[in-house]
């Protein structure tokens, strides 16, 4: 019933652009849409809020508190950013840089590229999670070369090339995953829901193999560390909108696709060392992108390293594997998708006044766009555990399950690394944001109080995160680690 | 019948991985494609499976005649011809050519399965297109024997349904019909389609 609504909501907001030539309605009807989303996504979190999984369609879609813990990530950041695509459209067409077809083919694309993340969320299918994840990749593929300049192509085509070979070894992988389960009925062996209550292969060696192979694939998606090569590009070049919901929610669905395959695994006796993949990729992350971020010049680069730095965190929660850790993992993702978000639309902002993403060309932001410095510094607290927010508690915890399990060396590391991204951000963003040159008059920008309504309501999200998390938040999310670790 | 078409799939991209002119790598991808959609019509009148028809058909006509035709005709409208420089050098890629079958076969050598073998050659053979070659258009095709690898791969595997099967092979189609689009902007931006001029993004 509430999938049937949903896919006639998403089949609305996507033929809209096709056939309306007004974009203000069009991205009128791609709020409303989004807000109702959001409504149908509360209304199922309540449903399943007692621990008891709905699943439609001949269990074809299959909703469990890990998969509501994703379905809210993606429908809240879908409104704000829809709330932001609403003006950054209008300014892009009124500065001239963009044809009113071609903001039509965004909205197309964006609702397309949103469809396929609640699809993944949903499905219960292995296969169909992996045609979603393709499905993504088709979507972002043209709006990260949205502005067809060099730099644009470049980085689509990279994302193309590195993310199609990513995603196929993911299909090898799953592939021989199904092709282990041979001795069972053959219409219940691709519904996940079936397989982690099953789960004896036929042979654990193919297991092995297949879940490297899905790890590595779509780890790419994900952007685990050494795969992550692609990400750097395609976020600092992507429209900020789409950079802040590629960043928020599809790593998120990536990591959480992987995530389902390991619960599967983590069922088979003799395969518990798979979450040393977690751990080991995990750490390369965060020690890569710790060191990147220290030496970039681009601050919407650097955003994009902080994504994999925080993947890296989440991975390593996830791999470490005690109830604490796997908590911290799940409320980091959360943290992080809204956090993020906040940042890559802050930044944006300044990009759309500076027409700059050099760090050295912007000095002293509190004088010339207040609103945003302030949202820029708060964002900033956010994503890297500063206490009052509910960072800090995600990464504490997780750092707790470290000491928990005895892996002493890896709570040094991920301290280290921490420490040394906070260092980073401060250093980029003091210097973004109190600096002043001698001799330079700084007057306040016009374009400071436009479009900020998206970053406020993060922040209010985040706010009300922390108010709420003794409370529903925490049992949802309990809930979800109780499905990973029991 | 299946051993003498697999033959043709395997010659074939030994023979594509080393050449240089484009028009003579789309000549061996239409003959492998032709191939894996006889093989996998050869199936559906074995098994009486809708499925195996469906896919073959799907394949022979978009990968036998569509995407060659897009790319011939593209490669006449950006008057390329041959890969100029490449990565790997043809003879080279010969010997990795080789030594991926053998990897592919040696690993596999308790298994029946040939459709298994050919399928983890064209992985390889398809992944040392995309990255050994310079101009976009050839990783395309690159990307596009992968994408046969997986249609064999699935066929052996396979135990998915109808929709889920149409699904991974109009994804894949799709993608590569992406690509094309971005070849057409990539060569109206950068006069070229040579991936050398891809060096603006560093740190």
């Amino acid at each position: 019933m509430y999938i049937i609504v949903l896919g006639i909501l998403f089949l609305f907001m996507i033929v809209t652009p096709l056939i309306l030539k007004n974009l203000k309605i069009t991205g009128f009807v791609t709020i409303f849409g989004a807000v109702l989303v959001l409504g149908i996504v509360f209304k199922i979190i309540t449903l399943v809020s007692g621990g008891n999984p709905l699943s439609y369609f001949n269990e074809f879609f299959y909703i469990d508190s890990l998969s509501v813990v994703q379905l809210l990530i993606t429908a809240s950041i879908n409104i704000i950013v829809s709330i932001y695509s609403y003006k950054y459209i209008g300014n892009e067409i009124k500065e001239k840089i963009i044809s009113n077809r071609r903001g039509k083919f965004y909205y197309f694309l964006f609702n397309f590229f949103v469809l396929f993340m609640m699809f993944i969320a949903l499905t219960n299918n292995i296969v169909a999670m992996w045609i979603g994840l393709e499905g993504t990749t088709l979507t972002t593929a043209f709006l990260i070369g949205f502005n067809i300049n060099k730099n644009s192509l470049e980085s689509a085509w990279k994302y193309i090339i590195i993310c199609s070979i990513g995603i196929g070894i993911g299909l090898i992988g799953i592939l021989i995953f199904v092709n282990a389960y041979s001795n069972q009925d053959g219409s219940d062996v691709l519904k996940w829901s079936h397989l982690v209550k099953n789960s004896n292969p036929q042979s654990t060696y193919a297991i092995k193999i297949a879940f490297t192979l899905i790890f590595v694939g779509i780890g790419t998606k994900a952007g685990l560390a050494p795969m992550h090569t692609w990400l750097p590009d395609a976020h600092s070049e992507a429209p900020s909108p789409v950079s802040a919901m590629m960043s928020g929610v599809l790593l998120n669905l990536a990591l959480y696709v992987i995530l389902r395959f390991y619960i599967i695994t983590k069922h088979i006796p003799g395969l518990q060392n798979t979450k040393w993949l977690f751990i080991i990729f995990g750490c390369v992350s965060l020690i890569i992108s710790s060191f990147s971020i220290l030496r970039q010049l681009n601050y919407k680069r650097m955003l994009a390293f902080s994504s994999v730095e925080n993947m890296g965190i989440i991975a390593l929660g996830l791999g470490v594997g005690s109830r604490i850790a796997v908590f911290g993992a799940l409320l980091h993702s959360l943290v992080h998708a809204f956090g993020k978000s906040m940042l890559f639309l802050t930044a944006g902002n300044i990009l759309s006044a500076y027409k700059t993403k050099r760090i050295d060309k912007i000095n002293s932001l509190i004088k010339t766009m207040p609103i945003n410095a302030v949202f820029l510094i708060l964002g900033m607290l956010v994503i890297t555990g500063a206490p009052p927010f509910p960072a800090f508690f995600s990464e504490y915890y997780i750092i707790v399950g470290t000491v928990e399990t005895g892996n002493y060396i890896i709570t040094a590391l991920y301290s280290f690394c921490l420490l040394l991204v906070f260092a980073g951000f401060l250093r980029v963003f003091i210097k973004i944001v109190f600096n002043t040159e001698p001799g330079v008059k700084y007057a306040k920008m016009e374009v400071d109080k436009e479009n900020t309504l998206p970053l406020a309501l993060c922040f209010v999200s985040i706010i009300i995160m922390s108010l709420f998390m003794n409370g529903y938040l925490s049992n949802m999310i309990n809930n979800a680690v109780s499905i990973i670790c029991d | 019948m299946i051993e003498a078409l697999l033959t043709i799939i395997l010659i074939s991209s030994i023979f594509m991985s080393g050449v240089r002119r484009i028009k003579l790598i789309t000549a061996g991808f239409i003959f492998q494609s032709a191939a894996i959609g006889l093989i996998v019509l050869k199936l559906g009148y074995e098994t009486g499976k809708v499925d195996y028809y469906i896919l073959g058909i799907l394949t022979i006509v978009t990968k036998v005649i569509i995407i060659p035709l897009i790319i011939n005709k593209s490669v006449k409208k950006l008057k390329i011809n041959r890969e100029m420089e490449l990565i790997v050098n043809g003879f080279v890629s010969y010997i990795i050519t080789g030594i991926g079958i053998m990897i592919a076969f040696g690993l596999l050598n308790k298994s029946q399965d040939n459709f298994l073998k050919t399928g983890i050659a064209l992985f390889i053979i398809g992944v040392l297109l995309m990255v050994a070659r310079k101009k976009a258009i050839t990783q395309m095709i690159g990307f596009l024997i992968f994408e046969n690898g997986i249609v064999l791969f699935e066929t052996s595997l396979s135990k998915m349904s109808l929709v889920i099967e149409a699904g991974i092979v109009f994804e894949g189609l799709m993608l590569a019909l992406i690509m094309g689009i971005m070849i057409f902007h990539i060569n109206r931006t950068f006069d070229s389609i040579n991936t050398d001029f891809f060096e603006n993004l560093k740190e």
